[in-house]
């Protein structure tokens, strides 16, 4: 059985498929379908190292009091090896950014190359805590006002 | 003249106290997570300091991190700074970046500035001067200038 980690679910819950295991996590218990709730601003996050197959991040991060390079470190630390974390966060220059009262960060499309050792950003990169990643995509989407993003942990 | 150069990265400055959040290289010559106060440094330590792309990595507010700024500084002592531009995408590139500012910002730590009139009550305590105007870098990412405490 797989395990697809859906962070801060909201209306957009994870699609069940065969062989895998959906949690649908959200910081309330707002509708029936969230089965797992916890507030993503206590560290550790309460998931077991190496204990999920993917992750989904969708305008989650963006409204957290920790910092984006924790969230990656908690996401790291919880993906299993191969494992993905997609997801999306506001651009930069967007109402759309800074418009939501509950948004306190936002990115560009270089934002997640800070977190792969091979990309150019990565490489010159000097955060505190930080896991490598290597980074599969990241793209405007939507009506070009959010970046989504696809990521594997490098765990060899 | 000592001066003490904040988050130092991967420009040290010779002839200076090079501070970093982790001993990276050895010209770190103290370690210091600037998010914990006080700073390791007593007060009037310093005639010089340099804060280049240091103070919007901080998740404390620019008010805190100038106060310390202003307390380890000697009567007469200078800061210079650097810091992001809200306008660019290169101040919101980098996940560590938490501040980014305005050329009017720094207007309210100095007294003699409209801002700093207005709303001085944020660092009435620890005032500066504005010394060089904030200006844009010929990018125009980020805003420099040179400040010097009023003791």
């Amino acid at each position: 059985m797989k395990t697809l980690l859906v962070l801060g679910c909201g209306n957009r819950l994870g699609e069940p498929a065969e062989g895998w295991q959906v949690i649908n996590h959200d910081r309330t218990h707002h509708r029936a379908e969230v089965n797992y709730v916890a507030d993503l601003d206590v560290r550790p996050w309460p998931w077991a190292d190496n204990s999920a197959d993917a992750i989904v991040a969708r305008a989650v991060f963006e409204h957290l009091h920790i910092g984006l390079e924790e969230s990656m470190a908690e996401c790291w630390r919880i993906l299993k090896p191969g494992g993905i974390l997609t997801g999306t966060m506001p651009l930069w220059n967007t109402e759309k950014a800074h418009g939501d009262p509950t948004h306190r960060r936002c990115i560009t499309t270089l934002t997640m190359g800070y977190f792969d050792p091979s990309t150019k950003e990565g490489a010159a990169a000097l955060i505190y805590e930080w896991h490598p990643w290597e980074l599969l995509s990241q793209s405007l989407v939507g009506k070009k006002d959010s970046v989504r993003f696809k990521l594997r942990p490098r765990k060899d | 003249m000592d001066t003490l150069v904040l988050g130092c990265g991967e420009k040290p400055m010779a002839d200076a106290v090079n501070h970093d959040r982790i001993k990276h290289r050895p010209e770190v010559d103290i370690a210091h997570d600037l998010d914990i106060f006080p700073w390791p440094w007593p007060d009037n330590s310093f005639d010089l300091i340099v804060a280049c792309a240091v103070l919007e990595h901080l998740r404390c507010t620019l008010i805190e991190s100038m106060a310390e700024c202003w307390r380890i500084l000697r009567p007469g002592g200078q800061i210079h700074v650097k810091i992001p531009y809200w306008n660019h995408a290169n101040s919101y590139a980098d996940p560590t970046h938490y501040w980014r500012f305005d050329i009017s910002t720094l207007e309210f730590f100095d007294p003699d500035t409209k801002l700093g009139r207005q709303y001085g009550f944020y660092a009435d305590q620890r005032p500066w001067r504005i010394i060089k105007a904030p200006v844009l870098n010929p990018g125009r990412s980020s805003i420099i200038a040179l400040l010097e405490v009023r003791k």
